[in-house]
């Protein structure tokens, strides 16, 4: 081991001016200050993945939901496909001026009872307006 | 077990979470932690943020302490590391600041001022403050806490001769740095 301690003025002088010194008296509360903060950062880091885990949940949710709900649904399809003599893939379910859509409500209603009726507006024999197909068929009441 | 019997059970306090035994525990060792944050960083202020630093860690961490090296030690170990944390950031921040300091006092330093022994501890403090980290920290736990080479080595983590060796460089550098000191001071010894 070296044991060059330099010369005794320069070791006397490091020992004169590098002496212990006596602490503040505020050291105390900065550190009650400082444990405080650091507990409160702590929880503040601790709120990030609470957020996440929550934002997580809330979308697996609103995916899961939704599909829970559409059990039911095939059971609605199937049922509707039976009803209807039209291949819902053939659909054009675009958006249509008003009275395109007012016509193909008209239609799909009325295919959905189960009466193919060609809305076509006829005037009887006595006289009274009405639907042609219906008068035809004997129906007293217009079954739309 | 290395620890006393009343630091132990102080420890031991702390380890349940006893606040008064965290207060004994700090007015034990403060002087301690806060004179080598001080001699280290050369300012007060830093040198609180140290001592609180260090102190913060010391309580967070105190459940790890199992009492196999001393509790001096073991807190020599945070407030070195304190020390040197602190020294990377302000050397991040304010690199050219330190050297511009140092100018500003040379420049301001008159020869009547010089044999005021204030002005020779500002001297003295001014060199030590420019010796790198390593350097000066083997210095102040040496003349601050009067630590042997054995226990300076079991602090930083090295070997004896290590510490030796970093002495002998931060004696030369001093001497050669405040050679102007020398027959002032060898003249009050005589």
């Amino acid at each position: 081991m070296s044991e060059f301690d330099g010369p005794r003025w320069l070791r006397d002088e490091l020992k004169r001016h590098l002496a212990p010194v006596h602490t503040p008296e505020l050291l105390w509360e900065r550190i009650q200050a400082g444990s405080a903060r650091q507990r409160r950062v702590a929880v503040n880091w601790a709120r990030w993945p609470v957020a996440a885990i929550l934002t997580v949940g809330a979308a697996l949710g609103s995916y899961w939901l939704p599909s829970e709900g559409r059990v039911t649904q095939p059971a609605i399809e199937a049922a509707s496909a039976t009803d209807s003599p039209m291949p819902t893939a053939e659909w054009d379910l675009r958006c249509a001026p008003p009275s395109g859509r007012a016509s193909f409500y008209r239609a799909n209603l009325a295919l959905r009872r189960g009466h193919p009726l060609r809305l076509t507006a006829s005037v009887s024999e006595d006289g009274s307006n009405g639907c042609q197909t219906c008068h035809v068929r004997g129906l007293t009441q217009h079954h739309l | 077990m290395v620890l006393e019997g009343t630091e132990r059970e102080l420890v031991t306090a702390c380890q349940r979470g006893d606040r008064e035994a965290f207060r004994a525990l700090f007015e034990l060792h403060k002087d301690r932690v806060y004179s080598i944050g001080l001699r280290f960083s050369g300012d007060p202020a830093a040198a609180m943020d140290i001592a609180q630093d260090t102190f913060l860690k010391l309580f967070s961490c105190i459940q790890d302490f199992r009492g196999d090296a001393r509790l001096e030690t073991f807190l020599y170990r945070l407030v070195v590391n304190s020390c040197l944390d602190r020294k990377r950031k302000d050397r991040r921040l304010l690199p050219l600041v330190d050297d511009w300091a140092a100018t500003l006092l040379a420049k301001e330093a008159s020869p009547s001022e010089r044999v005021l022994q204030s002005e020779v501890a500002t001297t003295v403090r001014s060199a030590v403050e420019k010796l790198t980290p390593d350097l000066r920290m083997v210095i102040v736990l040496r003349y601050t806490e009067g630590l042997a080479y054995e226990e300076i080595a079991e602090v930083l983590g090295c070997s004896a001769g290590t510490v030796a060796s970093r002495l002998n460089r931060a004696h030369k550098m001093l001497q050669r740095r405040l050679a102007h000191l020398a027959p002032q001071c060898g003249g009050e010894r005589v």
